[in-house]
C-alpha cells in the first residue's frame, strides 16, 4: 500500500527472483548480507581459514538449497542459520581433530583490524555462549529468534545470555567500554 | 536475571562490536566472490515462469499505489505497523509528527503509543545521503517529566529503504516493571532512582550519537486513547519456590502477569509460565524482565514482570502452565525423530527411554492437515517438521516455528495440542522430526492456574 510494502515488495521480489535462479539477485543478497555473515563467522571461529570454508559453503549451501526457503521474508534470519550450521561442522571436525592431535594449537586469527578486544573475548566463551552471543550482539536478533535458530528453548538462550554478560564484564572492566 | 544496565551494556556491546568489524578483509571477500561464481544457474519451468507474471503484476499494483502516497510525503507509519506486526497500535497512537535535523538527518517522531506497561515510539529518519547503516538510538537518555527512567527495558527494530536515505523504526521502553515497584513499595522503602510513571507525561529523548549528530524530543505519551481497555485484575497465587503471581494487566497491545519474590528467595530457577486462553489458543510470552529492589531497609524483593502478546477479544481466561529451564545444554543437535504412522498414534521417545510426545491422529480436510499430539511439554513440542521420505518435501518446517507456535491450539477435553498445515498428508511415506527438551526444561503441569480476564 505504502512506502513500508514497497520496501517489502522490493525485498521480497530479490529473494523471489534469486529462488527462481537468477544469480544476480543471489548475488544482491549475497552483497547486502556480507558484513553481517562475516562478523557472525568472525565471532564464531577463531581460525581464518575456517572463516573463509564457512562463508564459502554458506554461499554455496544457501543457493542450492533456496528454493527451499518458505517465506521471502525470513531470507536473513534462514541464511545465518545456515552459516550456523556450517560453523558448527566446522567446530566439530576441529574438536575431531584435537582428539587425534592433542598438540594442534589453533592459532587465533589475527586480521588486520588493530582492535578488537570484544570481538576476541567473545571467540574466548565456551561455544555455547559464543552462539548466543554472536546472534543477539552482532545480529541484533530476539531471544525468540535465537531459540529458533539454535533450536534451544528461549529461557536457555536467556540464562545463557547472562553467562555471557557476566565474562563480557570482566574483559570490558580490563578494557573499558 | 535481568540487571540495572543491561539494556545500557547490551547496546554498549552492540556498538562497540559494529565499530570494532565494519569491513570484510579483501582476501575474505574474494573467498566470498569465489563462491558466488561457483552457483550454477538454474532453468525454469512452465510454472515458476507464471510466478513471475503474477509478480510483475503484483508489482505495478504496488508500485502505483505506493509512489505517490510517498511522493506526497503523507505519513507511511500504517505501512510500518503492518510490517513490523504493529497493526493493533495504529488506533490507539497519538499522531505526532515532532521534526528535528542534526547533521544533515532529520528524526521525526510520527507517533506514539502508551498502555501503561510500554512506550512505542514510531519514528522515521531521513538522510540527503544514503546512510551508511541503519541508525538506531541505543544509549539515547530517557527521562519522564525530566526525571531519568534508569531501567526501561525494550527493543528496536526498523526497515531501511533501498536507496539507504529512508529509516523507519520502532523503539519501545517497558515502563510496567517500573510502575509495579512504584506501586508496590512504600514510601520508606522507594529508592531515589524510583520515579512515579502516571498516565501522561512527558518523555524527553536526547540522543547524543558522536559523530552522527544530537537530537532532542519532548513527546507527549498519553494512555487516554487505551485506557478504557485497559483491565487490571489482582490476584494471590502462591507458587514453586517463593514466586508469588498478584496481579494481571490486558490491554488491546500487551499482556503482563505480574508478581514477586520475597526476601532471600532470590536466588531460584526462573519460572515461566506457557499461556492458553480458555479456546485453548497459546498466547505468546514477548519476554521476561525481574528486578531486584533492594528496599532502606535492606531486603531486597525480586519484582517480577511476564509480557505476553495480547488476548483476543472473546478471550475469557487465561490459563497458566509454569515451567522452569533446567539445565543449559551444550549439544544443540537434540532432535528426535520416528517413522509418521498415518492410520495410527507415533510416539517419539527421548534418549533415556522416555516417551516424549505422542502423534495421536493426523486429519487432513481440504488440504489442510491437523495434527493432533499429546505431552507434557505442551506447545514446547512445536516446532517439529514432518517430511515426504520419498520426495523430500517439507510438509511443516521449523521455518514455520513463529506461524505453527501462534496457531497451536489446546484441547481440554483430550488434553491434546493441535498444530495444522496448509498441506495434505494422506498416504505415503512420512518421518517426523522434533526437538527434544526433556533435558532442557521442566514443565509443572500439575500447578498450572487459570485467572479469569473478563
Amino acid at each position: 500500500m505504502e512506502l513500508i510494502s514497497f520496501f517489502n515488495y522490493r525485498k521480497k521480489s530479490t529473494v523471489s527472483k534469486a529462488k527462481k535462479g537468477d544469480k544476480e539477485a543471489f548475488l544482491g543478497l549475497i552483497d547486502e548480507n556480507r558484513l553481517n555473515l562475516y562478523r557472525v563467522a568472525r565471532g564464531i571461529l577463531k581460525d581464518k581459514e575456517d572463516i573463509e570454508d564457512a562463508l564459502q559453503n554458506t554461499v554455496i549451501h544457501s543457493f542450492e538449497k533456496i528454493s527451499s526457503l518458505k517465506n521471502d521474508e525470513y531470507f536473513r534470519t534462514w541464511i545465518i542459520r545456515i552459516l550456523i550450521n556450517e560453523c558448527n561442522e566446522i567446530l566439530r571436525k576441529n574438536k575431531r581433530v584435537m582428539h587425534l592431535d592433542d598438540n594442534t594449537d589453533t592459532e587465533i586469527y589475527s586480521d588486520s583490524y588493530e582492535n578488537m578486544d570484544l570481538t576476541r573475548a567473545i571467540n574466548s566463551l565456551s561455544e555455547e555462549l559464543r552462539l548466543t552471543t554472536v546472534l543477539f550482539y552482532f545480529e541484533d536478533m530476539s531471544l525468540k529468534d535465537i531459540a529458533k535458530i539454535l533450536k534451544i528453548p528461549e529461557g536457555t538462550v536467556r540464562s545463557r545470555l547472562t553467562r555471557a554478560r557476566i565474562k563480557l564484564r570482566e574483559v570490558m572492566s580490563e578494557v573499558e567500554v | 536475571m535481568m540487571q540495572v544496565n543491561d539494556e545500557l551494556f547490551d547496546g554498549e556491546i552492540r556498538k562497540k562490536i559494529k565499530d570494532e568489524i565494519k569491513y570484510i578483509p579483501k582476501d575474505i571477500n574474494k573467498k566470498i566472490d569465489d563462491a558466488v561464481n561457483k552457483v550454477k544457474k538454474r532453468k525454469f519451468n512452465l510454472k515458476k515462469v507464471s510466478g513471475i507474471c503474477i509478480i510483475c503484476i503484483f508489482g505495478t499494483l504496488l508500485l502505483g499505489i505506493a509512489m505517490p502516497t510517498y511522493a506526497g510525503n503523507i505519513p507511511f507509519i500504517g505501512s510500518i505497523l503492518e510490517k513490523l506486526n504493529y497493526k493493533n497500535y495504529e488506533k490507539y497512537g497519538s499522531d505526532l509528527n515532532i521534526s528535528k535535523e542534526s547533521n544533515g538527518l532529520k528524526v521525526n517522531i510520527n507517533k506514539a503509543v502508551y498502555d501503561g506497561l510500554e512506550i512505542t515510539i514510531f519514528y522515521t529518519v531521513k538522510s540527503e545521503k544514503p546512510m551508511e547503516s541503519e541508525p538506531n538510538f541505543i544509549g539515547a537518555k530517557l527521562k519522564i517529566n525530566g526525571n531519568e527512567l534508569n531501567f526501561p527495558g525494550g527493543g528496536e527494530s526498523g526497515e531501511i529503504s533501498d536507496d539507504k536515505k529512508t529509516y523507519v523504526g520502532v523503539l519501545k521502553y517497558t515502563v510496567g516493571l517500573s510502575k509495579m515497584i512504584w506501586q508496590n513499595t512504600k514510601e520508606k522503602e522507594k529508592n531515589n532512582e524510583d520515579i512515579e510513571i502516571s498516565n501522561e507525561f512527558v518523555l524527553n529523548l536526547d540522543i547524543d550519537k558522536i559523530g552522527v549528530g544530537k537530537w532532542t524530543f519532548d513527546i507527549p505519551v498519553t494512555v487516554d486513547k487505551i485506557n478504557d481497555k485497559v483491565k487490571e485484575s489482582k490476584c494471590n497465587i502462591d507458587l514453586r519456590n517463593g514466586y508469588n503471581i498478584n496481579k494481571i494487566i490486558t490491554t488491546p497491545i500487551n499482556t503482563e502477569l505480574e508478581g514477586i519474590l520475597k526476601d532471600g528467595k532470590t536466588d531460584n530457577e526462573f519460572l515461566q509460565f506457557y499461556v492458553l486462553d480458555d479456546k485453548g489458543r497459546h498466547i505468546i510470552d514477548e519476554r521476561a524482565e525481574t528486578y531486584i529492589h533492594p528496599d532502606k531497609e535492606g531486603n531486597s524483593h525480586e519484582y517480577l514482570s511476564y509480557m505476553y502478546k495480547p488476548i483476543y477479544d472473546d478471550t475469557e481466561s487465561l490459563t497458566f502452565i509454569p515451567y522452569t529451564d533446567i539445565n543449559v545444554s551444550s549439544d544443540t543437535d537434540n532432535s528426535i525423530a520416528a517413522k509418521l504412522n498415518l492410520k495410527g498414534e507415533t510416539t517419539l521417545y527421548s534418549d533415556d527411554g522416555k516417551e516424549y510426545a505422542t502423534i495421536t491422529k493426523i486429519e487432513t480436510i481440504n488440504e489442510k492437515t491437523k495434527i493432533y499430539y499429546k505431552s507434557q511439554y505442551g506447545v514446547d513440542v512445536s516446532p517439529f517438521d514432518i517430511k515426504n521420505n520419498k520426495t523430500g518435501e517439507e510438509i511443516i518446517a521449523f521455518e514455520d516455528w513463529q506461524k505453527n507456535a501462534e496457531e497451536i491450539l489446546y484441547r481440554s477435553s483430550s488434553d491434546e495440542y493441535v498444530v495444522t498445515c496448509d498441506k495434505a498428508i494422506t498416504e505415503g511415506d512420512y518421518s517426523i522430526k522434533m526437538i527434544d527438551q526433556s533435558k532442557s526444561i521442566e514443565v509443572y503441569n500439575n500447578d498450572k492456574f487459570t485467572i479469569k480476564v473478563k
